[in-house]
């Protein structure tokens, strides 16, 4: 629903992801941040921050 | 079982849909079978309304049926709305008192329900969006006509009120429901040709920014909306990226606002019709809402159903749409 949200306003989906990690799977857990931490950077900037 | 009828008293028949509404709040008054009717009565002029409640027998005379009001009902009956209460008004009136009654913000044994047909369409842009016009979700659901009032009861609630009134059925010539069924269809197409999105991303995002910083951040939005009943604002809370109290607000006041009603918006417009700024809000929350609603399956305000965010569909898991959206 959220990811819909931001469509609808033209914010990239892409900025919000949804993962079921558990706290045994600290590999995982490593991965997928890391992982997205790349994609929203590819992003670029978040454009709901007011620039001066 | 569609009824058509009108009163027999004749100061009354001259009323629009030849009285039987104002004979209806009349006679559930005075029965007893509700302490109060609550509805739009007339202000200083045919275009004044102002809401009501109506506890006397003998005022239903200064009830007003066929104009636009930009208030909710349901927000009174959510306030002051104790005893045994009737509600007549729009189906918008209607579907909200549905959505709050599930969220336990009503007590619905002592609620009834009437409500009344848009037949004209007020020149607003939500209303010429709307979907439902006819309160097929009320315990009685009217539409007025020029002599008469099409009546239906939707259940015993709505017939037992009905039973309380004294009316004349009348025979209604074929041509009231067939000018009735076509005009239904003709805003139905209305409504169906409107056009939703924005072209690109980009474009709506510089569109809805744009709207959102003209914000004053007065409330008027979440003050006016039938379906806000928190009595702690999570939007005057002090998080982070938007500051309790500050003015003019951050671009994710709006959407915070957008992630709390969306699922239940019921394009009422009252959003839209407060904002002193002319924002028009309720576009976006009408937008997000058919688009979740395509995907949940669920409407606003029309039945018994409960809200997407209200439980967990096992489909969810397995629908990359929702939950884990397309990865």
């Amino acid at each position: 629903m959220v990811r819909q949200l931001l469509d609808t306003v033209g914010i990239e989906p892409g900025r919000v992801r949804c993962e079921w990690i558990s706290s045994a799977e600290g590999t995982k857990f490593a991965r997928v941040i890391a992982e997205f931490v790349e994609e929203v950077k590819a992003l670029g900037p978040s454009p709901v921050v007011k620039t001066a | 079982m569609k009824k058509f009828i009108a009163v027999k008293n004749a100061k009354l028949r001259s009323e629009a849909g030849g009285g039987a509404i104002q004979e209806l709040a009349r006679a559930m008054l005075a029965s007893g079978l509700v302490d109060r009717v609550l509805t739009f009565a007339k202000g200083l002029d045919e275009e004044d309304l102002l809401p009501a409640f109506i506890d006397k027998a003998d005022d239903v005379g200064n009830m007003a049926l066929n104009a636009y009001a930009p208030y909710s009902l349901s927000r009174f009956v959510r306030d002051y709305g104790e005893g045994k209460l009737a509600v007549i008004g729009r189906t918008c009136d209607i579907r909200a008192l549905l959505e709050l009654r599930k969220r336990n913000g009503l007590n619905e044994a002592d609620l009834l329900t009437v409500g009344i047909a848009c037949s004209e369409t007020p020149d607003r842009q939500n209303c010429l969006r709307c979907e439902y016009r006819v309160p097929f979700m009320a315990d009685l659901s009217c539409v007025l006509a020029e002599d008469g009032t099409l009546v239906e009861a939707t259940g015993d609630k709505g017939a037992q009120a009905l039973g309380t009134g004294s009316f004349e059925e009348l025979s209604p010539s074929k041509e009231i429901f067939d000018a009735e069924a076509a005009r239904q269809v003709a805003l139905a197409e209305q409504a169906a040709a409107f056009e939703l999105q924005h072209a690109s991303p980009a474009e709506r995002l510089a569109y809805w920014f744009g709207q959102f910083d003209k914000c004053i951040k007065c409330f008027g939005c979440r003050n006016s909306c039938p379906l806000c009943y928190c009595k702690d604002c999570v939007l005057e809370a002090d998080r982070g990226l938007v500051r309790g109290g500050e003015i003019a607000p951050a671009r994710l006041f709006h959407l915070t606002r957008l992630a709390h009603v969306a699922d239940s918006c019921l394009n009422c417009g009252q959003c839209e019709a407060a904002c002193p700024m002319g924002i028009p809000i309720s576009k976006l929350y009408h937008m997000l809402n058919k688009e979740l609603s395509a995907v949940f399956g669920f409407t606003p305000g029309i039945n018994a159903d409960l809200p997407p965010l209200f439980g967990f569909d096992e489909k969810e898991k397995s629908d990359d749409s929702t939950l884990f959206g397309g990865r």
